[in-house]
């Protein structure tokens, strides 16, 4: 039954031109970012030291911003257009439906983010290699590692947002303030700046942070690699039951 | 298709719905749709029939009360779009996605072989209009759609809020022929409609609704049994009127030689007329249809409306 309802699923996703202009912007924006840091890097010494920015460049831009709308959609579309009601009426249950589109979901992000790594390797690869810079793929295997996990999680992220907030506006207006500007605010308040780990963007830099740099952020300390895919996981599943449970529930009308 | 069996039973019991602030939209409401048989669902605007409609497929959840198809809440139904078939307002379909593909997502949900799709949409006439996108249906086009996935899953029941909005008069003369067609196929089918003539030609009963309540329900026969007005044209009516009231009819002489009869069939009027030996110039008899019951069942709630003069339909023709 899962099978048929992800089936399902993916008929919604391909039904329509989201999924392309989406992939567009994830795209173009790993592309100028890939190009910015490589561009922007005057000296070829200065960019060898650098690899590893230029292969983060997939989430060192604002890529997660299209994921993250990609996974609220998935929900919110569903409301906006009230496609809900065929949904429901085909799956009753909410806590289907839900688990149906977290499945989905990280497909999607999974996808998604390896097509942006490709994109970036593709682009970064031959000009770095212009720009007589080595790059030794084998040992940067975390970095994109890192890039990916980030990139698929957010897709994840924004279909708990979705679920919990059901409104397409409301839901990626919400989830960019806070990873772009609120999350950043509480690093500077003094007693509750500790909480910064383990929120949205405190998980991300503490997957994409150098192993070999310094993991204390305004004297806050980062969580591991796996502390933060920890952290954007729970985020996005928490949110997601959440939603199944309250917001969802709600009379169909 | 499960056909005519208890497992295509509706049952409503109690069902009410409190929106909040007050507003009871649905009120201690009670009714059984039988297997294989069409029930209109009827009401004035504001009744509670949508609601209703929605509390029965799991979308609504009730304040208090059940409502069962088969015996089970519509949530526990495994795969319901193969045992029930709904279609609610014509709005819920993404505008960029083809009516052929609205339909493929139904069946992939419900694990059915595509051809349903194409089966469906030529069935209700869309087959032309299959691959364009929703946005550039018509209100009417998207009723059909709704229809077509009502029927993806084949299933027994089917329950219709308001499915003739929006149908041109070839479509609603479609509709009805699509209703006896499910009818005749021992489906059950319960259909919510401000139509009533089309209602009173398809349906085999009605539930009639009023703020939340329940009005009337039974065949349209039973509710208008009783409402028969038999008028003859006589050139002796005092016998006559006497013959009629001790008969137990009640008698009106409307102008010299003319009386109305209320209380039984034409055919009785007749038939006392042939054993007194009255001479009738003209006998007629007429029913009040569906439309002036409801009316008369829900006046409260059309005080907004033009008020209609009552026009019984002649039932049978004038006999000289
Ligand atoms: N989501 C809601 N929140 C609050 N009140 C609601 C909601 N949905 C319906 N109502 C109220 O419930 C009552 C019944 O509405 P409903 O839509 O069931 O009527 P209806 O019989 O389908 O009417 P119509 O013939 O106009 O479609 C109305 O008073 C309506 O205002
Ligand atoms: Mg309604």
């Amino acid at each position: 039954m899962i099978g048929n309802l992800l089936r399902a699923e993916y008929r919604k996703f391909t039904s329509t031109q989201v999924w392309f202009w989406m992939l567009l912007v994830c795209v173009a924006l790993t592309s100028a970012f890939t190009a910015g840091q490589i561009g922007g890097t005057k000296y070829d010494d200065e960019l060898q030291s650098n690899v590893r920015d230029v292969l983060l460049s997939a989430t060192g831009g604002f890529t997660y911003i299209p994921l993250f709308v990609l996974g609220v959609l998935s929900v919110t579309t569903e409301y906006r257009y009230q496609t809900i009601t065929p949904t429901v009426l085909a799956t009753p249950s909410r806590w289907t439906i839900i688990f149906v589109k977290t499945i989905a979901t990280a497909l999607v992000g999974i996808v998604y983010a390896l097509i942006c790594l490709i994109v970036e390797l593709a682009i970064a690869l031959p000009w770095l290699a212009t720009r007589h810079v080595h790059v030794d793929l084998p040992s940067q295997v975390g970095t994109l590692a890192s890039a990916f996990v980030v990139l698929a999680l957010f897709a994840l992220v924004g279909l708990g947002a979705g679920a919990l907030i059901k409104n397409q506006i409301v839901a990626v207006t919400v989830g960019v303030i806070f990873v772009a500007f609120l999350d950043h605010i509480v690093l500077i308040i003094p007693g509750v700046k500790h909480i910064y780990p383990y929120l949205l963007s405190g998980a991300t830099n503490a997957i994409t942070v150098s192993p070999h740099d310094d993991h204390t952020i305004n004297g806050v300390t980062l969580l591991s690699v796996g502390g933060g895919i920890a952290v954007l996981v729970v985020w996005g599943l928490v949110m997601a039951v959440l939603g199944a449970g309250i917001t969802m529930n709600r009379d169909i009308t | 298709m499960t056909g005519a069996s208890d497992s295509s039973r509706i049952v409503v019991n109690g069902l009410s719905k409190d929106f909040g602030r007050g507003i009871k939209a649905v009120d201690q409401l009670s009714f059984t749709v039988e297997p294989g048989s069409v029930t209109g669902f009827l009401g004035p605007n504001g009744a509670g029939k949508t609601t209703t409609l929605r509390m029965l497929l799991g979308l609504v959840n009730p304040s208090a009360g059940t409502a069962t198809i088969g015996g089970q809440a519509y949530r526990d139904i495994t795969n319901p779009l193969t045992r029930v078939g709904a279609s609610l307002e014509a709005s819920s379909y993404h505008p960029a996605r083809t009516g052929l593909n609205h339909l493929r997502i139904l069946c992939a949900a419900a694990g059915l072989p595509d051809s349903r799709a194409d089966a469906v949409i030529a069935q209700v006439g869309l087959g032309d209009a299959a691959k364009r996108k929703v946005r550039g249906y018509s209100l009417g086009m998207r009723q059909r759609l709704g229809l077509a996935a009502a029927l993806i899953g084949d299933p027994g029941v089917l329950i219709l809020d308001e499915p003739a909005n929006g149908l041109d008069p070839d479509g609603i003369r479609w509709l009805r022929g699509f209703f006896r067609h499910l009818a005749a196929e021992g489906r059950s089918v319960l259909v919510s409609s401000h139509q009533l003539n089309e209602i009173q030609e398809v349906a085999d009963r009605v539930v009639i609704l009023d703020r939340g309540r329940l009005v009337r329900s039974g065949s349209i026969d039973e509710l208008t049994a009783g409402t028969d007005v038999v008028r003859v044209h006589t050139p002796t009516p005092q016998p006559f009127a006497a013959a009629l009231a001790a008969a137990g009819l009640g008698v009106v002489e409307l102008a010299p030689g003319v009386l109305d009869i209320r209380g039984g069939p034409v055919e009785l009027v007749g038939h006392l007329a042939f054993v007194n030996g009255i001479e009738l110039h003209q006998l007629s008899g007429s029913r009040a249809n569906l439309e002036d019951l409801f009316f008369a069942l829900t006046q409260g709630a059309h005080q907004a409306l033009p008020q209609r003069p009552p026009a019984p339909q002649p039932r049978v023709g004038g006999v000289q």
